[in-house]
């Protein structure tokens, strides 16, 4: 479950991620069914491929829902280091801010962090960026997150990005033109209080990767 | 005054306020002015783009085109960031030590090249520096800003007024090497003793975290040795064409052109690289500005206001040198003093002609330049380069307010000013 959830904020994702669970065990339940009348592997597996391709040709449309996931969520209060950890630790692109109610607020992405960390200066001089000392810069950018909250590593309101969410009956091609045009790398996915999960690029991809006719 | 007068004095002083309050763009306001010269018939097309004294002064235009070129190209080599933290390291870490290289070092770039894009190179290094010392950058920001405009007056490419001045008073590099460089020398003296008791609060040295800094590779910085060798090299040729101007009979125009040229032909930098760090805006700026200074010329308003000056000095050289020296250090620290040079220009042109060609006549040019490059120094909005750092300090998280940076700044144009009156009294009035 997500490192740093409130019971509460728990709850509701593990329910999310069951009914998400439930609705692809509906959708994978012929599929079964099928596979149980011929025992050969050829028997297993040609059923499952007719399964899919018929689901798809009857314009089945996978929703986000069914592509949510569940994911760490952080509080604006948590501290910056530790979220930061969580990003690099679990190799995540980003995580879910939420706010003392457990509503979420924004996407952290990991190159926000990034560009806390690096001083703007750095950033807008390539030549400058060459001169640190591997050791030295490392330390200079911890010690830039130590006793920060993860409200300071966002961007001032203003500035702060919108929040990538879509409904669960988001389509596919939905949820990608959200993500493309916020430059997120995650995408919420919620129906009024009740949170689905969240969609990673990486699955996205791989589902769209995925579809009959194209081997990824 | 006729109609025409008044109605180009009316849009001139309109446009002018613009520029001055900023309430539009300034491009804009001198672009509307232009368009307006030129649709209530106070001036045309033919004036506009072709005359000398009364029309787009194309020299300036293309002189700062080839050095915004060339300086494009330079940026990329990483020979400031080379420079600033080789500077620092040698100087161990010591705050004056590593202000007052970084101020020297800021003062010959802006005389080389141009004050705006030294300061936009030096800045990032200092905010690394201070950074690793664990030092205020202000401090070290606003010095770097005020030695920019100090040293930038010093050449005739160094600031943007000192073209304007050139160009409308037929004055080459050498004349400024040889009539503003010297004077100038002595003030960075001046200026880097002054700046131990200005900035006094901000030397903490904290030996510990000077290892920090030593640890920085500048070698790094240079990304590309070639083009470092091929920026040097046409530097240096453009330099000497422009002090050799009386032999080779170019105009420094055609010499930044020529550099500009050569330099995106023999490096692998592409036009676009190339041209990508030329202030478009600038440049039509400039030329909005020409088109309504052309038409006060044109409409004889100009010509009014020299005879009204030169009788309120009375034929007196000497008064109307120092009164020229403190109302340009007075107008350039309220307003940009490019817009106040390029109006200034062609006044003092009728002055100094009116006087003759003595010594005498021609240092009014001087006091102009030095008036106008020097107050800029007195308030953050006096010159570009003052705007530009309190933008890039504004953005790193460290901002610098109009009254912080007009505090020092102050002090130090007044100091400039004091020590420019006796240096023109003495050089042009007393010896020569």
């Amino acid at each position: 479950m997500a490192a740093h959830t409130s019971p509460s904020q728990a709850t509701v994702w593990s329910a999310a991620l069951d009914r998400a669970q439930r609705q692809r065990d509906e959708h994978e339940a012929p599929m079964s069914r099928n596979a149980t009348a011929r025992p050969d592997m050829h028997a297993i597996v040609a059923p499952i491929v007719t399964a899919i391709t018929s689901t798809w040709s009857k314009g089945f449309i996978m929703r986000a829902r069914d592509l949510a996931e569940d994911y760490p969520l952080v509080h604006l209060t948590d501290d910056a280091l530790t979220a930061a950890r969580l990003i690099a630790e679990q190799r995540r692109p980003g995580v879910v801010v939420v706010d003392a109610d457990g509503r979420p607020v924004t996407v952290l992405p990991g190159s926000q962090v990034l560009r806390f960390i690096i001083p703007g200066y750095v950033q807008e001089d390539p030549s400058l960026a060459r001169v640190y000392d591997e050791r030295g810069g490392a330390e200079a950018c911890v010690s830039k997150l130590e006793g920060r909250t993860v409200k300071e590593l966002l961007p001032s309101k203003e500035k702060r990005y919108e929040l990538p969410n879509v409904s669960g009956d988001a389509t596919l091609i939905e949820c990608a033109a959200m993500m493309a045009r916020l430059h997120s790398p995650l995408l919420l996915v919620s129906d009024g209080d009740t949170v689905h999960g969240v969609v990673t690029t990486s699955h996205l991809l791989e589902v769209i990767l995925a579809t009959p006719g194209k081997t990824p | 005054m006729s109609a025409s007068q008044i109605l180009s004095v009316a849009v001139f002083v309109g446009a002018y306020i613009l520029i001055a309050t900023e309430r539009v763009h300034r491009v804009a306001a001198a672009l509307g002015g232009a368009a307006l010269m030129l649709a209530l018939g106070l001036t045309n097309g033919e004036t506009a783009f072709h005359s000398i004294e009364a029309g787009i002064d194309w020299n300036v235009v293309f002189l700062l085109l080839g050095m915004m070129i060339i300086v494009g190209v330079i940026k990329q080599t990483g020979l400031f960031e080379f420079l600033a933290i080789a500077a620092a390291k040698r100087a161990r870490g010591k705050p004056f030590a590593v202000l007052a290289m970084f101020v020297v070092i800021t003062a010959v770039a802006s005389a080389a090249l141009d004050n705006v894009t030294t300061v936009l190179l030096i800045a990032p290094v200092t905010f690394l520096v201070c950074d690793r010392l664990g030092l205020n950058p202000i401090p070290f920001l606003i010095a770097e800003v005020l030695a920019s405009n100090i040293g930038g007056t010093a050449t005739l490419i160094g600031d943007p007024p000192n073209i304007i001045i050139a160009s409308r008073g037929g004055l080459s590099f050498n004349d400024f090497l040889v009539h503003l460089a010297p004077f100038i020398v002595v003030l960075m003296v001046v200026f880097v003793v002054v700046c131990r008791w200005l900035f006094r609060d901000a030397f903490q040295y904290d030996e510990k975290r000077v290892a920090e800094v030593m640890a920085l590779s500048e070698r790094e910085a240079i990304r590309d040795k070639t083009l470092l060798w091929q920026s040097l090299l046409v530097l240096f040729l453009v330099l000497t064409a422009f002090v050799l101007h009386g032999v080779l009979h170019l105009e420094p125009s055609v010499v930044a052109l020529l550099g500009a040229g050569l330099l995106v032909l023999i490096s692998k930098v592409t036009t676009e690289d190339a041209i990508a760090d030329v202030e478009w805006e600038t440049l039509i700026f400039f030329m909005g500005l020409f088109v309504m200074v052309g038409a006060l010329v044109r409409t004889g308003v100009i010509d009014q206001v020299s005879h009204a000056l030169a009788n309120a000095v009375g034929g007196d050289p000497l008064l109307a040198v120092m009164a020229l020296l403190l109302i340009s250090a007075v107008l350039s620290a309220i307003v940009d003093n490019i817009p106040y040079v390029a109006t200034m220009a062609p006044i003092v042109a009728e002055l100094v002609a009116a006087q003759g060609s003595t010594p005498q006549a021609h240092s009014m040019w001087w006091s102009l330049a030095l008036g106008a490059d020097l107050g800029g120094n007195a308030t953050a909005v006096g010159a570009s380069a003052n705007v530009v750092v309190l933008g890039l300090a504004a953005r790193n998280g460290t901002p610098i307010s109009f009254w912080q940076f007009t505090r020092y700044g102050v002090v130090v144009a007044g100091l400039s000013i004091l020590l420019a009156a006796p240096y023109l009294w003495l050089r042009y009035f007393v010896l020569a």
